[in-house]
């Protein structure tokens, strides 16, 4: 049965007041978060979704909840690479919350990269049966691309994913993720020799080899 | 170049997030163990990213803004009536702290009416038939009164429900 609440006229002023108030919130106009909307919400979407470990679900909602509390901040005056940065820094702070809440694991990976993304050609393979491009071979390729992200941890998909698709320089990477500078670049190194390792394990090579 | 670092590092990922290569920075590439584990992961990174930015569909600008305001107004009304729910589960809770504060204050004339209503009640099926139909008999106008007062107020309430819609 649904509760109706008694609410007298003044707390219905009261009311209209607070919501006239939170239309005026955001400190961003429409026309610019438009332009910085569309020039980031894909970008954040990929990122989103690969580092929740492909779950276009959740990748939908925290999306829609970074942008939201990115509205809702008071921010100095910024360009708009510095907006982006703080933009991922919301995403990622979102997505640490929604592992420590244990709502899922953050790397069921394999069936949702086999099941559905296309791989393209810029990883290859290193043998000569690999290069046919049947079927068979994109889903097994798929997989191992799967895979392969299954044994990084998410803190090393994070900063692998800004340094090298993002192309973020150490200290941005450092403000996205909440760590210290100087701590980056070890770091950075260690995930990216453990990425190259597990590549080469699955018989992938770089495009300029 | 040490082991953790080479100064072409940047161009290398630069070139592959591109996909163009020098000829020479693929030669250095080739050789050097930094820049091919660097090109190596954004080469496979960057073609995950391509894939997701060919497949996928973001809602509109326009309808984010508007889901944002919606947030927005929907946060500033919980805020405007947690005062509001506040003062409610006080009043109930006073409430129910009164009642108890009663039942124990009266619990020895609550008891005694206990008793007499347990003693009709074993006295016989007719006698508590009789002590019950007296009961209604003298409360029966109390009865009819509320039932009109009902009637008038389901009256009011279609009107104001009437003159809201029109």
């Amino acid at each position: 049965m649904a509760m109706v609440k008694d609410i007298s006229l003044a707390e219905v002023q009261q009311l209209g007041h607070a919501l006239d108030a939170a239309v005026g919130t955001f400190q961003m106009d429409e026309q610019t978060f438009r332009t910085f909307y569309d020039r980031t919400a894909r970008l954040l979407w990929s990122y989103l979704y690969r580092m929740g470990g492909n779950n276009g679900a959740l990748a939908d909602d925290l999306m829609q909840e970074s942008y939201y509390r990115f509205l809702r901040i008071r921010l100095p005056e910024m360009n708009q690479d510095y907006m982006k940065n703080y933009l991922f820094r919301i995403g990622t702070n979102l997505l640490r919350d929604h592992w420590r809440q244990g709502k899922n694991a953050p790397v069921p990976l394999v069936e949702a990269a086999s099941a559905s993304r296309p791989v393209g050609s810029a990883v290859k393979q290193n043998s000569e049966g690999s290069s046919n491009e049947g079927t068979e071979d994109k889903i097994h390729a798929q997989s191992d691309m799967g895979r392969v992200l299954q044994k990084m941890k998410p803190r090393e998909r994070e900063l692998l994913w800004l340094a090298y698709v993002e192309g973020s320089s150490h200290r941005e990477i450092a403000e996205i993720v909440g760590l210290k500078e100087q701590s980056i670049r070890t770091m950075l190194f260690r995930a990216r020799n453990k990425m190259a390792g597990l590549l080469r394990g699955r018989g992938l090579v770089s495009k300029a080899q | 170049m040490n082991l953790q670092q080479c100064e072409k590092e940047a161009l290398v990922i630069d070139a592959a997030r591109r996909g163009e290569w020098a000829e020479g920075l693929r030669a250095h590439t080739a050789d050097c163990p930094v820049c091919s584990d660097a090109a190596l992961a954004a080469q496979f990174l960057v073609e995950m990213q391509e894939s997701d930015l060919a497949e996928v569909k973001v809602p509109s600008a326009g309808w984010m803004w508007w889901r944002a305001q919606l947030m927005a107004k929907r946060a500033a009304a919980e805020r405007a009536t947690q005062p509001i729910t506040l003062v409610e589960q006080m009043a109930g809770a006073c409430a129910a702290l009164s009642l108890i504060g009663v039942l124990i204050w009266q619990w020895h004339a609550i008891r005694g009416w206990l008793a007499t209503l347990g003693g009709t009640w074993q006295s016989g099926g007719y006698a508590a038939y009789s002590h019950v139909a007296s009961r209604v008999q003298d409360s029966s106008m109390l009865v009819l009164v509320s039932a009109g007062a009902f009637v008038v107020f389901l009256a009011v309430a279609a009107y104001l429900i009437w003159a809201e819609e029109k």
